[in-house]
């Protein structure tokens, strides 16, 4: 059957998880058309009830406790992300050296 | 018929450079030209490839010698002499991903470039880019690996500063020819060592030959590291942001699938040069180290960025990580056939699937970014807004490949997460872990640009906004295609391509019995 997939530890059919899904849109629609007839349909996007103003949140609003937390991770991260195409072969050079020392010494090891 | 089959290999390579170079002739003729010649090329490209993948499927490895009297003969007085074109089901696949991306990115690029001077030189860079992803996964010798991978290097370089007049995309591609120019005179230094000892560039005779001398590991480290640096693994992966945000949106899909090309060449020399070799361990955990940082470090500096292509250029170097950790970990147990039998293969062959998910799903979000930029203008997500209901195709092909990039069932993504997952935590659960948390974490990125991008109320001057043109919408269209048809029937790429391809690269006796 070409929907299963052995894990490792086990299996994946998606088209069993699929069935499923669709027996829960069923019960989905089933509850949906139980509800009250002639509800207002919502035109205008909004926060939290209010209309949304012009300059509604950013993208880059996003998250803000989450890079707050980070912050000092954050702050490492863009000083190793200098841009400085120099950075970028010394970076290189440097893990090809400590590659190169950890096979050489575990070849000599051995 | 039997001409095509029987010379597919070469011609796989050949009709990408022939259309190359035909394509500042097809100019003189106008933009209809070059875009028929760039379509029509691009297709019988694939069509080849697809005859190719299929004899390699159907009856095993296909080897070529190019220039011989007959095609077949490979070792002429018992040991091979001549560019040899390898391919086994592993490279069949690459193959296959290598000639499929450019001509979705063709039709994508048909109504995406704008018409003028320097269309026909755009077209000739990717036909090149394709000749050369193509070769670099097809050739079985080390030296004229190192040539393909030069010709996909200049032509990457030259194309991702193709908007010449932006600064910023001039500098990604001197960046991009900088970091790759080292990074290949360090193939090439190792080709040499291996040619000094062994008097052999063949992959094949070389695979028979390797022992672990001090010269040989030097040899590995110079490779590993050099193809590492080229399919972005952290913390060699700083290139990457720089090259796929400033390339043509349609030229980053077809980046992803370059940088694939040198993760085959890391797999070909861990897994059939090396692979008998006592340390080889040693680099499956370098590649499971590669593969943590990558994934982990991608991740977190995609969720910040407010460039749209820079975002996702970040979540191409964390995917890359997963398919590195699944390579890892069965490199790190290859000298032990029962932890290869219990949970290695698995693993390899997870890497590999996501491999192919990764050259649908990520196709798709950068030629959805690019839809996006072709309209608004703008790639800072901070200056978009509502954008669902002028592109709602655009829209739901973003969903798609949003939810497979995150790994949500029953997306294709989700399949080969889940292999990896499961093999991975049979070395340690903590790998396993860490490559969930990302997974959560790539898909908190991509809410963020979503609400971003297409809720809410539209950006100031993005209203009145259309669809993009239907020939974008279609090339789209077909990559959301498979990625909702292999992750309904993951089964059907798994069994069909993947685990041959994982076996292949296991099997090394019968890669080096194709030649010898």
């Amino acid at each position: 059957m070409s929907g299963a997939i052995a894990t490792g530890a086990g299996y994946w059919d998606p088209l069993v998880m699929l069935a499923a899904l669709l027996a829960m849109a069923a019960v989905a629609l089933l509850i949906r058309a139980a509800g009250r007839k002639g509800r207002q349909r919502q035109s205008e996007a909004f926060y939290s009830g209010s209309p949304a103003p012009e300059d509604a949140m950013k993208g880059s609003n996003f998250y803000w406790g989450f890079f707050e937390a980070l912050g000092r991770y954050y702050r490492l991260l863009m000083r190793l992300h200098t841009g400085m195409p120099g950075d970028y072969v010394f970076i290189y050079v440097l893990v090809m050296v400590l590659m190169a020392i950890a096979l050489i010494g575990g070849a000599l090891w051995a | 018929m039997t001409f095509f089959v029987e010379h597919a290999p070469a011609l796989a390579i050949a009709i990408p450079l022939f259309a190359a170079f035909a394509m500042p002739v097809a100019g003189k003729a106008g933009r209809r030209a070059v875009l028929a010649l760039s379509l029509i090329a691009s297709s019988a490209t694939l069509a080849i490839v697809l005859v190719l993948a299929s004899s390699v499927l159907s009856d095993g490895i296909r080897t070529y010698a190019v220039g011989a009297t007959l095609p077949s003969l490979t070792s002429p007085a018992g040991f091979p002499i001549r560019i040899m074109i390898e391919v086994d089901a592993m490279s069949a696949l690459m193959a296959l991903i290598s000639a499929a991306l450019p001509l979705i990115a063709c039709l994508y690029s048909a109504r995406y470039m704008k018409p003028g001077a320097g269309l026909p030189g755009y077209f000739t860079l990717l036909m090149l880019m394709t000749a050369g992803m193509i070769g670099l996964v097809t050739v079985g010798d080390l030296f004229s690996m190192f040539v393909f991978l030069e010709i996909l290097s200049v032509s990457s370089g030259a194309i991702i500063a193709y908007h010449s007049r932006r600064g910023e995309s001039a500098e990604a591609g001197l960046k991009f020819v900088m970091i790759s120019s080292v990074g290949a005179l360090m193939v090439l230094m190792a080709t040499a060592f291996l040619y000094g000892q062994y008097n052999a560039l063949n992959i094949a005779a070389l695979a028979g030959s390797v022992r672990s001398t001090g010269l040989d590991m030097l040899a590995l480290a110079l490779l590993v590291s050099a193809f590492a640096m080229k399919c972005g693994a952290v913390p060699m992966h700083m290139w990457v942001a720089d090259a796929y945000g400033e390339a043509p949106a349609p030229v980053s899909a077809v980046l992803v699938v370059g940088s694939q090309a040198s993760l085959y060449a890391l797999f070909r020399v861990c897994f059939t040069i090396f692979g008998a070799s006592a340390l080889i361990h040693l680099a499956g955990w370098a590649l499971i180290a590669f593969g943590v940082l990558s994934m982990f470090i991608g991740v977190t500096m995609a969720i910040p960025q407010s460039d749209i292509k820079r975002l996702m250029a970040y979540h191409a170097v964390s995917q890359t990580g997963y398919m590195l950790l699944g390579a890892g970990v069965c490199l790190s147990v290859i000298g032990d056939a029962s932890a290869v039998a219990a949970f290695g293969q698995t693993a390899l062959q997870g890497g590999i699937f996501h491999l192919l998910n990764h050259a649908l799903y990520k196709g798709l979000l950068f030629l959805a970014a690019g839809a996006i930029i072709y309209r608004t203008g703008t790639r800072n997500i901070n200056e978009m807004g509502g954008l669902a209901r002028a592109m709602p195709f655009t829209a739901l092909f973003f969903i798609i490949g949003m939810l497979a990039i995150a790994g949500l069932p029953p997306f294709n993504g989700f399949a080969s997460k889940l292999m990896i997952y499961e093999s991975v935590f049979m070395l340690n659960p903590l790998l396993s872990v860490v490559a969930m948390a990302v997974s959560v974490l790539t898909l908190a990125s991509f809410v963020k640009v979503f609400c971003a991008a297409f809720l809410g109320p539209p950006a100031a001057g993005q209203r009145g906004l259309s669809e993009v043109p239907l020939a974008m919408r279609i090339a789209m269209g077909v990559l959301a295609f498979f990625i909702i048809l292999l992750g309904l029937m993951p089964g059907l790429a798994v069994d069909g391509i993947v685990a041959p391809a994982a076996s292949a690269l296991l099997d090394r006796l019968s890669y080096i019995g194709g030649v010898i």
